[in-house]
């Protein structure tokens, strides 16, 4: 029992040799392979959402189910790279291992890779993954120029040889760069966002990207909103009784049997699982970890299987640490953009109650309305009160 | 019905039962610092490996192993900054990464801003002050809401004998009384 529920794993997208994707509930956002498929955007897509709410999910599931007739490059960047200092060879190094690495390395692929290791300067200390991934491929990164400073000009040398490889590897398929990650790399993320779009322009690609909340509102998103088509992946609604709520509730349940093997619509645990779905706001990686944490106090207490009030203990360490991680006038802050679509808070502010989930955004009779997290709820009462 | 675990109780549930890849522990002093690693040994017992770092490279580099690291003043931010950076690595983790940081200092404040690593560490950030303050007015209005009963009425019923003698009853008194003693 103790490691079926260890297998909760809120921190891991679903594995590819378990069938724990669960599709979200109609008209309760945009399944990503769908609109791949459909060719949303022009083919390409900046994907954001709060943390937790399921991006990493829906690019891997991308990857897996756009079809046959696809070329499907899933990059997890921030596994690859240092993203916060990211810089364009890096990124395109990243690619092209990868690609190599999906393609078995033919020799030519080899010969291409090598080309673009050898070609630009690199910057060190960034890459320990990427070589230990080159390492692999039986590629020693050029020793001549590794560690000195990019040059502009190298840039278009690496994206033809990326171009080459792509095309060696896809074949007669159409490709799909599917790039998560960076969202982490805080003011590099809009740079390497163009890159994104000129390598996919250059080499005939859709692409979807990851990206923050704040990337894509406020003064200095025309950046992206100008080359990508933003798709918000929001909280499932799980709040009220409604038929909406009634499908989320139903979501949430199947993401938790899936994973656990338990019957989620066995009472007294139903009313578990669906309890630490409204708790969670909607987010399926808090959901995850609520019903992880109540299962730990209720092995504690020598149960097997977490009764309301383990459950209440997961929620009471989520509200401790909420008031532990909140800044000096946020919750003043907070209450002033409920019930408004939050265009009045700066947008720093914005962005971070956005990604962190401290303010949700919800989508009701065709306009956005700000709600805080039901987590959030007692804290903003206590100080109001 | 059942009190709030306290520090030790918590440590046990996120260490032992269901580790999370990371958790954060805080500290005032060094004399905390030093019951906290032992209280770490204690709940993980003989048979855990369980080492102590000073690095964050050397606290990554084995995943299998329960790695406790204490944050170098001069590094808590840089220490935050790089974990909410290559939070997806700890993925691989098959033992909980131990950060052990001063209560309200440096690396706590930068976590508020560290949104990727907060959405990972939020409910596992163990702080014994927190966890161990005895909230009475809480824990009454638990027993009053599990019971139906203040836990005054329910000593007088239990002590008349008309209460079953069953388990649960036995800890609901144990409960009734230190709610009753702590509001003396």
């Amino acid at each position: 029992m103790e490691e079926r529920w260890r297998s909760l794993d809120p921190y891991q997208p679903p594995p590819e040799d378990r069938p724990w994707y669960v599709a979200r509930p109609t008209g309760q956002g945009v399944r990503l392979s769908e609109a791949i498929q459909a060719g949303f955007g022009g083919g390409r897509i900046a994907l954001t959402g709060p943390a937790g709410v399921g991006k990493s999910t829906e690019i891997l599931n991308a990857a897996r189910s756009v079809g046959e007739g696809w070329f499907a490059l899933p990059v997890l960047i921030d596994q690859l790279a240092h993203v916060p200092s990211i810089d364009p060879p890096t990124l395109i190094l990243a690619l092209s291992v990868t690609v190599a690495r999906m393609s078995s390395a033919t020799a030519n692929a080899r010969k291409l890779l090598l080309s673009i290791v050898g070609a630009p300067p690199v910057s060190v200390g960034l890459l320990e993954p990427l070589n230990a991934s080159l390492s692999a491929l039986g590629i020693v990164p050029g020793h001549r120029q590794w560690g000195a400073a990019p040059r502009e000009a190298s840039i278009p040398e690496m994206m033809d040889a990326f171009d080459q490889l792509l095309r060696e590897a896809r074949g007669v398929r159409r490709s799909v760069l599917l790039v998560d990650g960076l969202e982490k790399a805080g003011a590099q993320a809009r740079p390497m966002a163009d890159l994104l779009a000129d390598l996919a322009e250059r080499t005939s690609s859709f692409v979807t990207i990851v990206l923050g909340s704040d990337m894509v509102t406020g003064p200095h998103a025309h950046a992206v909103v100008s080359r990508y088509k933003i798709m918000e992946l929001s909280p499932i609604m799980v709040e009220g009784d409604g038929p909406v709520a009634q499908a989320g509730l139903r979501f949430m349940r199947e993401i938790f049997a899936r994973r656990t093997g338990e019957d989620a619509e066995l009472q007294p645990l139903r009313e578990v699982v669906d309890r630490a779905a409204r708790f969670s706001g909607g987010v399926p990686r808090l959901f995850l970890q609520l019903l992880q944490d109540a299962m730990g106090y209720a092995q504690i207490a020598s149960r097997t299987l977490p009764d309301l009030t383990d459950l209440r203990d997961a929620v009471r360490d989520q509200n401790d640490n909420m008031r532990l991680l909140l800044t000096r006038g946020d919750l003043e802050r907070i209450r002033g953009a409920l019930g408004t679509d939050g265009t009045e808070l700066e947008a720093d502010h914005r962005g971070r109650y956005l990604t962190q989930g401290l303010l949700l955004a919800r989508r009701v009779e065709g306009r956005v309305e700000l709600v805080a997290h039901p987590l959030l709820r007692p804290l903003l009462e206590e100080r109001a009160g | 019905m059942k009190l709030r675990p306290g520090f030790d109780g918590a440590l046990r549930a996120h260490l032992v039962h269901q580790p999370s890849p990371i958790l954060i522990i805080t500290y005032a002093d060094g004399a905390e610092l030093e019951g906290i690693l032992e209280d770490i040994a204690i709940q993980l017992g003989v048979s855990a490996r369980f080492r102590c770092h000073s690095q964050l490279e050397t606290a990554l580099a084995s995943p299998d192993e329960v790695a406790a690291l204490v944050v170098k003043m001069a590094e808590q931010e840089e220490t935050i900054d790089r974990l909410d950076a290559i939070r997806d690595r700890l993925r691989d983790r098959r033992a909980p990464l131990i950060l052990l940081v001063p209560r309200g200092g440096a690396a706590m404040r930068r976590l508020r801003t560290a949104d990727y690593l907060q959405s990972w560490v939020r409910g596992r950030i163990l702080d014994r002050e927190v966890k161990d303050a005895v909230n009475l007015d809480a824990a009454r209005e638990d027993f009053v809401a599990t019971t139906g009963l203040t836990p005054e009425r329910w000593l007088e019923r239990w002590r008349a004998g008309d209460l079953p003698d069953d388990p649960e009853n036995n800890q609901l008194a144990t409960e009734s009384l230190f709610l009753v003693q702590g509001a003396e």
